[in-house]
């Protein structure tokens, strides 16, 4: 079957249709348009000047946008010829008169919804996607200079033979995965065309680094060759869903592969209202004025709130219940129509007002596709992987939907918006825990849009109460034979640090070192072999059984970093991530030191990559960044040991016998 | 990141560390108590969150909600 795979071009577009294993590329001509609305007054004086120029043809029509009809010109023109328009129209109206509407919308996007076409269409959701053959191409790196390239995951030796075998993939095949890291790929093909094997049509960005909730990222730069579509490995999208999630992103967004592949979930999320909005013709503010309400400082503390978490008592629980509100903000936007043109004045929404029909609000209405398919796909994803990540893709672009309400560039975000959602959130939460407490159950944590319950009441009675109150899809996640709740230094039960047992003995772990990746891998096995201690154990008493089994496990890492020996030194390489540039650096710390190694190597180091260290004398600031160096600082090794330790020591001292259990009904009285 | 407001636990950290400079020059024993007040008033951060409004009242009325618990199970105690 015919399936577009790709788009590309501005003023002509081309679409790639993929047909039995064959492309074949077809041309369109492409127009567009822009809406300019103002003042009668104004708008008159504008097609005056229009009127001069002969490239454009404009008319007078009445267009909507998400709040309302306007009048005002729709100005034909090539899409190449729309942001010299734009500021000739912005210099006319001196930068105020004039709302000018759709005027910075990708083409090829715009192209296909106007077309109501869509990329890796399927009949039916549960279809599967087309066969791309793929190839893959990741050079490898050492300070030596090319050490090899894993082409389809066979290693290529970097000698004439190797590289031509690896030139011809490249030249020869339509779909490339490369890898980037460190500017390899550039380098790469650098180095093919130093040996006379030119690549044609090949442009590489540049590097990136940016902030994001506070963490530092960096980005490897992208890159493009004519003819091609070129996917990064490291891409956000590929290492959380692989290719069927990239598929679904681009036929979700509108966005053609590549581009679906290189943007964060959150752009691909603005892209597909955008995509919404062109195919029922409501116009897209070229720049969003719709900005925050005033109101009083009272106001402002009352509304100004995140999501609604509960302080749970550390300590080891039996028989409880994980229950999961789906898709939870989506589905509040959804079944509440919350949008920015609905969202006004100064009532709060209240749990129970939900509705499905009437008036639709555009952002509710945008949003009910995404969600009606992640919710398929949800549940039918045990049957096959390329549903799980066809989930998880949608997962993520269901995330930053929220999000994105409050981010004061999104096109259809507005702050009142993102704050009803939490509002009625936390209100949603709160009533499931007034449910829970009426039905015999007693909540042990909660965490946004989700529960941990223990009691005797008919948890599926429960579910259905709950999603009839609220109008908000619950379902359980897990039933955990015993679930730990660990301390945080202050004493108090931590937020997020946890782990369980499922009945099914499949664990649930969250916080440990198990799960973080600036922890050596050492640290990670002692905990891996932990749980596998107590993966038998549906008791206290049998956990409490296990203690010296544990002292003895814990024994053998410590004897195991004693004893080390070189062959083991990649056990001990921890991924230090890099913040900030070596200069910024106050503190003499190991990714200081670090960065003081690459830059004696004359390597250069952005913030945001993580680099590989293993520390072999912490006083001295001496680190092994070689293959060849090996030894390790016995003591920093153990501090790290005893650190994963802890959590596992203190499941065996909320286990004893000798220690007062609490009595969690009582505390709840 | 967006959020203007201090979250209650934000400012309970401020809360406490206002008050460990008090700790300076208390006797041990009302350091502990001290302790266990402000203990008491982060177990129940999410119910003060909750209702929105003043944190540092919160804080006190659920320290003393904790303490009125303690009063009834020593009442009760003493009736047995």
């Amino acid at each position: 079957m015919k399936t577009v795979i790709n788009g590309t071009g501005m003023d002509t577009i081309r679409l790639w249709y993929y047909d039995d294993g064959k492309v074949k590329i077809e041309s369109f001509r492409n127009m567009t348009w822009i809406f300019v609305h103002g003042t009668p007054y104004d708008l008159d004086f504008l097609a005056n000047q229009l009127d001069r120029v002969h490239w454009v043809r404009y008319i007078r029509v009445k267009m909507k946008d998400i709040y309302g009809c306007m009048d005002g010109l729709r100005i034909s023109l090539k899409p190449s010829l729309i942001p010299e328009m734009i500021r000739a129209i912005e210099a006319i109206g001196l930068g105020r008169k004039y709302s000018i509407y759709n005027g910075d919308i990708n083409p090829v996007l715009r192209f296909m919804s106007e077309k109501k076409l869509q990329f890796f269409h399927l009949e039916n959701p549960a279809d599967m996607d087309v066969e791309i053959p793929w190839v893959s191409v990741v050079p490898v790196y050492s300070p030596g200079g090319l050490r090899h390239i894993l082409m389809n995951g066979q290693v290529k030796e970097p000698d004439r033979s190797g590289l031509e075998t690896v030139h011809d993939a490249i030249s020869n095949s339509r779909f490339i995965i490369y890898g980037n890291r460190g500017d390899s790929f550039t380098r790469l093909v650098r180095e093919l065309s130093d040996s006379g094997m030119y690549i044609k049509g090949f442009h590489a960005g540049k590097i990136s680094v940016y902030q994001s909730y506070g963490q530092v990222h960096f980005k490897n730069p992208w890159i493009s060759i004519n003819g091609k579509i070129c996917m990064d490995m490291d891409s956000f999208i590929l290492q959380e869903s692989g290719m069927e999630g990239a598929y679904a992103m681009s036929r979700m967004s509108s966005l053609p592969l590549e581009s679906a592949s290189d943007v964060t979930p959150g752009t691909a999320v603005s892209s597909m209202e955008v995509s919404q909005a062109i195919g029922r013709n409501i116009l897209i503010p070229l720049y969003k004025d719709d900005h925050e309400n005033s109101r009083s400082v009272c106001e402002l503390l009352e509304r100004d709130r995140g999501g609604l978490v509960l302080q749970p008592d550390p300590g080891l629980y039996l028989n409880v219940y994980e229950i999961d509100f789906s898709s939870m903000y989506p589905s509040i936007m959804v079944n509440y129509n919350l949008s920015p043109e609905t969202v006004t004045g100064s009532k709060k929404p209240e749990v129970g007002e939900f509705s499905h029909g009437g008036n639709r609000g555009f952002l509710s209405e945008s949003l009910q596709n995404l969600l009606e398919t992640r919710l398929f796909y949800k549940g039918i994803k045990g049957k096959n992987p390329v549903y799980a990540a066809r989930d998880t893709a949608l997962k993520w672009m269901l995330l930053t939907s929220f999000g994105y309400t409050g981010y004061k560039n999104a096109k259809f975000g507005k702050i009142e918006v993102h704050e009803a959602i939490t509002s009625l959130g936390r209100d949603i939460l709160a009533r499931a825990i007034g449910i829970a407490h009426r039905m015999g159950f007693h909540v042990i944590h909660g965490i946004v849009d989700s529960m941990w319950i223990t009691g005797d009441g008919d948890v599926e009675t429960l579910l259905r109460e709950i999603e009839h109150e609220t109008g908000i899809g619950i379902v359980m996640d897990g039933y955990y034979r015993w679930i730990l709740f660990l301390p945080s230094r202050n004493g108090t039960g931590s937020l997020n640090r946890y782990m369980g047992l499922r009945h099914d003995r499949t664990y649930k772990v969250r916080g440990i070192e198990l799960r973080r990746s600036d922890v050596p891998q050492i640290s990670r096995q002692f905990q891996e072999d932990a749980l596998k201690l107590f993966s038998q154990c549906g008791t206290p008493e049998d956990i409490y059984s296990k203690r010296l089994e544990l002292a003895e496990l814990e024994n053998s890492y410590m004897e195991r970093i004693r004893n080390f020996s070189g062959d083991d030194i990649e056990n001990y390489r921890i991924n230090f991530k890099i913040t900030r540039r070596r200069e910024e650096y106050i503190v003499n710390n190991i990714q200081r030191q670090a960065l003081d190694v690459f830059y004696r190597s004359g390597i250069e180091v952005n913030p945001g990559e993580r680099i590989p260290v293993s520390v072999a004398d912490r006083k001295r600031g001496v680190l092994n960044m070689r293959q060849d160096q090996t030894g390790i600082d016995r003591k920093f090794y153990m501090k790290y040991m005893k650190r994963a330790f802890e959590c596992f020591d203190y499941l065996v001292e909320s286990a004893s016998p000798l220690r007062v259990q609490r009595d969690i009904r009582e505390y709840f009285q | 990141m967006g959020r203007t407001v201090l979250t209650a636990r934000q400012i309970m950290d401020i809360v406490e560390k206002r008050y460990r400079t008090m700790e300076r020059i208390m006797c041990l024993e009302d350091i502990e108590m001290i302790e266990e007040i402000i203990r008491s008033g982060r177990k129940h951060s999410p119910e003060i969150s909750y209702a929105g409004g003043d944190t540092e009242t919160g804080i006190l009325l659920l320290a003393l909600v904790e303490v009125m618990k303690r009063l009834k199970k020593l009442e009760q105690a003493n009736l047995k």
